[in-house]
């Protein structure tokens, strides 16, 4: 058996080097990432025509996204978004970490958001945020170390109502939670946890990123199988 | 390992987390250290209610924990979490960053390079604050795939850290 001391000395050198991501902030941006992979992936799956520009309207390779929740239409870096078309449905374009307006007329920071193109293009040429009631998906994202704290949901909660059901408000995170469970359950809100890559939750996800997908391909082209 | 060993280990444990700037997986230890205490117990009735002077008195209360398909009364109690389990919950949340975190990048980048359309492949992903005009790149995958190998070793340490704390 190895001696504690000989266990933490060899835990610090695993730290040293083995550490990429420094503060929660970068951890859940990587978490942020990871959901917007997914939300392309099931729309590429639904047979959307699918790329990526700028800010600008370049097409790109790159993704660039924000540390924090910024403006779509802010200009200082050529933060990338996911523009999808299925059929002859409006375009709807996926971002990372932009301030959408609810209901309330209050701005809320969405971790993912899907919204139509055009609301997108007349909020980058106005320098204006989006509306909640032009969005059709909304993922809240948490990326936590250990347990999730039952504040998180009921900040969802809030979040929710204000967006309203439209944009099929959904809780990701990385592990799971009885409290939140329990907490988003008995208010009928959609989560999935324990999403992580390998996990079957990463379907679950899909599943419900597709039935939004669904809502609005149904309205703009019912005819387009997805 | 017993429970003065496992008590070393958690100070140590926290104590390097501190020193690498890592105090926000410490703050979300103590709240899973938290959270796994509070479970649902059964509530005291009849003699035993009255022998014991508050539901909440003490940490080391020796609460009933209901048995599965019991339908009486529960409320929610703080147990003591056992050392072992503490220190299970430290080297989970080492694993997550360690391990898990790396491989959530890397899987992202992989599933939007995932296409035959060129036009819906992405290489990379990297992440920039939007007021900072001169901040650097900060997480590219390239960064975490180029750290494979220490991340392999890293998690050959912690099962063999999570066995250790079993003997």
């Amino acid at each position: 058996m190895t001696s504690v001391d000989d266990l933490l000395r060899e835990l610090r050198t695993h730290l040293g080097v083995a550490v990429s991501y420094t503060t929660r902030s970068q951890a859940n941006d990587v978490y942020e990432g990871f959901l917007f992979s997914l939300v392309v992936a099931a729309a590429r799956r639904s047979g959307a025509a699918i790329h990526y520009e700028d800010v600008r309207g370049n097409k790109v390779h790159n993704m660039v996204f924000r540390t924090s929740p910024t403006t779509l239409y802010s200009r200082r870096r050529d933060y990338t978004h996911a523009v999808i078309t299925f059929g002859r449905a409006p375009t709807v374009e996926a971002h990372v970490g932009v301030q959408v307006q609810g209901a309330s007329g209050v701005l809320h920071e969405c971790d993912v958001v899907v919204l139509d193109a055009d609301e997108a293009a007349l909020c980058r040429r106005e320098r204006i945020n989006p509306r909640a009631a032009k969005c059709l998906l909304a993922i809240e994202c948490k990326y936590y170390a250990s347990d999730l704290k039952l504040g998180l949901a009921r900040g969802f909660a809030g979040l929710s109502a204000d967006l309203g059901n439209r944009v099929h408000p959904l809780f990701v995170a990385n592990i799971a939670s009885d409290s939140v469970t329990k907490y988003l359950t008995g208010r009928k809100l959609r989560r999935e946890l324990n999403v992580v890559p390998g996990a079957p939750e990463i379907d679950d996800v899909q599943h419900l990123v597709r039935e939004a997908f669904k809502a609005h391909v149904g309205k703009g082209d019912p005819s387009y199988r997805i | 390992m017993d429970n003065s060993e496992l008590a070393e280990l958690e100070r140590g444990i926290r104590a390097a987390l501190t020193d690498f700037g890592l105090d926000w997986v410490l703050a979300d230890i103590e709240e899973g250290i938290k959270a796994k205490g509070r479970v649902d117990v059964v509530v005291p009735r009849g003699r035993k209610a009255e022998e014991q002077e508050s539901l909440f008195a003490g940490d080391a209360r020796p609460y009933t924990v209901p048995v599965p398909g019991y339908k009486g009364p529960t409320m929610v109690g703080d147990v003591p979490v056992e050392p072992a389990d503490r220190v299970a919950l430290a080297i989970d949340a080492l694993h997550r960053i360690i391990v898990e975190l790396p491989a959530i990048h890397e899987d992202a980048v992989n599933r939007l390079a995932d296409s035959e359309d060129h036009d819906s492949v992405a290489d990379d992903m990297i992440f920039l604050p939007d007021e900072d005009d001169s901040a650097q790149p900060v997480l590219s995958v390239g960064t975490v795939k180029a750290s494979m190998g220490r991340r392999r070793q890293a998690e050959e340490f912690l099962f063999r850290l999570s066995d250790e704390v079993m003997r």
